[in-house]
């Protein structure tokens, strides 16, 4: 093998995908196959931790940054000039089945800048997902990446073969993609999604009928958004986000703030990345999956932008003092769900132990519930332990417990970036 | 009366059958072989499957399958004191039977599930940390220091992932270790020097290949080593083949 040179290609296509947030695992249980290797744990593996912080499951390279397109946020465009690799289906499993065995990875993420068309690109990645699959039997994760303006036949034969498929719609609005990314279109965007989504719909009605029909795509499919390239709100994102969880029923939109190393025009001119601000994305992001919020309930238009101080939750809290305080042990679990600091663990974890004993405050701590946020918005046999009823006072408090998270130590050197 | 068992998970509960037979009510603690004793004559409980079974079997039957998967993994994170609090576990359990498990604000319940949480976490985080080494004969072999006994519990998912390979996980805290081979699943001792390990051919290579993969895939305007080491603590770092500490 020649180690030198497949050491300088991992190199730059894995330097060419970082930007690339999804790494997840989790959503599939292929099993192992007789005489094959590996499968796909449901809960998802986290392998390592990059000195980002970010989580690496997955084998997250290009299969090639070579790309006909010129997007002006991308690092692959082909007017840049960067050193240019391509590794071929053999090589790149090969890898994969090496790292796989050696437990470094949960399986494979390949995406790609387009090369020559997009069906061609798609075509070598069908190759590879094939190869994976059935020479070598495997049977972990594979991830890949559906290039716009594919030809629909073509996602639907890439969905055969893998655990997870996603289209990055990148740029929130037609505006921004009209700007940054002119050669492609909406409609470009939409179409292998829609493909997916209708081939994972029909797939399900089948196997109403037999389990022996084989999923189609059974972690479903994602998305991901940059933060901070265009002018876009956070209102804007995050009704696109809802409108796509509802309609082409994604599994997770991912947000990346966009890291200012390119220059151009249009461009903006950011010191550092809009981290803060990508981390409310995320927290909204999660009340609109697992705690039954509306993205209008959070954002609203004399209210565009997230409150970069205090978390989404917290400022919907402060909003509302007529909902506020609730009884721990009459209030609903929609409700529970909305105190700051009770996530969807604490509240199950209430439900069920209120069915057996009427809980006092103390054995709210007993049961591992975090109070400190809690107290200012609940009473516990009618009594209130926040000591402070103001909305300000209240504000002030939970504003020092926010100083302390670990995502504003990065952001303190952001300047008037945000 | 006070009892001592031999350390394993089979003693421990043929210890409590024993106190359980002679009368819950005047056992005052169970404890592990030799640990130092002042005032008593404990009494000795050797382990016995037989005895053991009987109690599992009635706390799954009872209480449900999970009660004895906290009341297992509780075990297995060998804390201190944990006899006493598994044993007032036990007798919450068979005094409440069904609704065990819902008194989650009963502290002896709390207490053993934060138990059973710490070893569920270990595990689920070496699932992903545990690196294989390639030997020149092909088996893989993978070196740990855990803090909870989760080897044994993390063998059924290698087993399911690499059916067709040979490979051994060391827990070299505790001198012992899992040998998978020719498809069968064995608990060994492994003594305390070691010979030099020879790998494979190709190992190093993969090895750098990896430690490059590692670096690139960070990107270096989000560095952000607080949010790493609270993912990944440090005390699993020198069991990683990537080079944590200088990237």
């Amino acid at each position: 093998m020649d180690w030198d040179g497949i050491q300088e290609k991992l190199q730059i296509l894995s330097d060419a995908a970082k930007y690339d947030v999804s790494c997840s695992s989790s959503g599939s249980r292929r099993a192992n196959q007789k005489g094959g290797i590996g499968n796909a744990a449901c809960s998802g593996i986290c392998h390592t931790w990059s000195s980002d912080g970010r989580c690496v499951s997955l084998l997250k390279i290009l299969m090639t940054n070579y790309c006909i397109y010129d997007c002006a946020y991308c690092v692959n465009r082909c007017s840049r000039e960067t050193k240019r690799a391509m590794l071929t289906p053999e090589e790149i499993a090969d890898i994969t089945i090496q790292f796989y065995r050696r437990n470094y990875i949960e399986g494979l993420f390949l995406s790609s800048g387009v090369y020559q068309s997009p069906d061609t690109t798609t075509e070598l990645l069908i190759r590879t997902a094939r190869l994976l699959r059935d020479v070598y039997h495997f049977n972990g994760y594979i991830h890949m990446k559906g290039i716009p303006g594919t030809d629909e036949r073509l996602i639907r034969e890439l969905g055969q073969y893998v655990d997870r498929l996603s289209v990055n719609i990148e740029l929130p609005s037609s505006a921004g993609l009209r700007l940054l990314a002119p050669q492609k279109t909406k409609q470009s965007i939409l179409l292998p999604m829609r493909a997916v989504r209708a081939g994972i719909a029909e797939r399900q009605e089948e196997r109403k009928k037999s389990r022996k029909v084989p999923a189609f795509v059974p972690a479903g499919q994602t998305t991901q958004l940059i933060i901070g390239a265009t002018p876009d709100s956070d209102r804007t994102i995050l009704r696109l986000s809802e409108s796509l969880y509802r309609h082409v029923s994604l599994k997770r939109v991912y947000y990346s703030a966009y890291v200012p190393m390119l220059h151009g025009p249009g461009l903006p001119e950011l010191r550092t990345p809009p981290l803060l601000r990508e981390h409310r994305l995320y927290q909204a992001d999660w009340l609109l999956r697992f705690y039954q919020f509306t993205a209008d309930e959070i954002l609203s238009d004399d209210m565009p932008d997230f409150d970069l101080h205090l978390d989404p939750k917290a400022c919907w809290a402060l909003r509302h003092p007529e909902v506020f305080p609730i009884e721990i042990n009459r209030a609903s679990y929609h409700m529970l769900l909305r105190v700051p600091g009770i996530g969807v663990q604490s509240a199950r974890r209430i439900c069920a132990a209120r069915r057996q004993a009427w809980l006092s405050y103390d054995s709210l701590r007993r049961l591992g519930i975090v109070l400190k946020r809690a107290k200012y918005f609940i009473t516990c046999r009618g009594r209130y332990y926040g000591g402070h009823t103001g909305q300000g006072e209240i504000r002030r408090h939970l504003l020092q417990d926010e100083g302390r998270s670990r995502y504003e130590e990065v952001d303190l050197f952001s300047g008037g970036t945000i | 009366m006070n009892y001592e068992y031999d350390g394993t998970f089979f003693g421990f509960l043929s210890a409590v059958f024993d106190a359980w037979h002679d009368g819950i009510e005047k056992t005052e603690n169970i404890r592990t072989q030799g640990e130092l004793s002042l005032f008593d004559q404990p009494r000795f409980v050797p382990s016995d499957p037989g005895k053991a079974r009987r109690i599992l079997e009635a706390l799954r039957k009872q209480c449900g399958g999970r009660a004895s998967h906290f009341l297992y993994y509780a075990f297995m994170a060998e804390l201190p004191g944990r006899e006493e609090a598994l044993l007032l576990y036990l007798r919450l359990a068979f005094h409440y039977k069904k609704e065990f498990l819902h008194h989650l604000s009963d502290e002896p319940v709390w207490a053993v599930r934060q138990m059973a949480r710490r070893t569920g976490n270990e595990r689920h985080k070496l699932l992903g940390l545990l690196r294989f080494r390639e030997l020149s004969d092909g088996m893989l072999y993978a070196r740990l220091a855990p803090s909870c006994a989760v080897v044994p519990l993390m063998a059924p998912h290698f087993v399911s992932r690499f059916p067709g390979e040979r490979w051994v996980i060391h827990d070299i805290r505790r001198h012992m270790g899992v040998l998978y081979e020719n498809h069968t699943l064995s608990l060994i001792e492994i003594p305390r020097t070691l010979q030099e390990l020879s790998l494979s051919r190709d190992e190093q290579g993969f090895n750098h290949l990896w430690q490059a993969y590692y670096k690139t895939i960070a990107i270096k305007e989000r560095r952000n080593d607080t949010v790493r080491r609270s993912f990944m603590p440090e005390k699993y770092w020198p069991w990683l083949i990537e080079d944590a500490k200088h990237s």
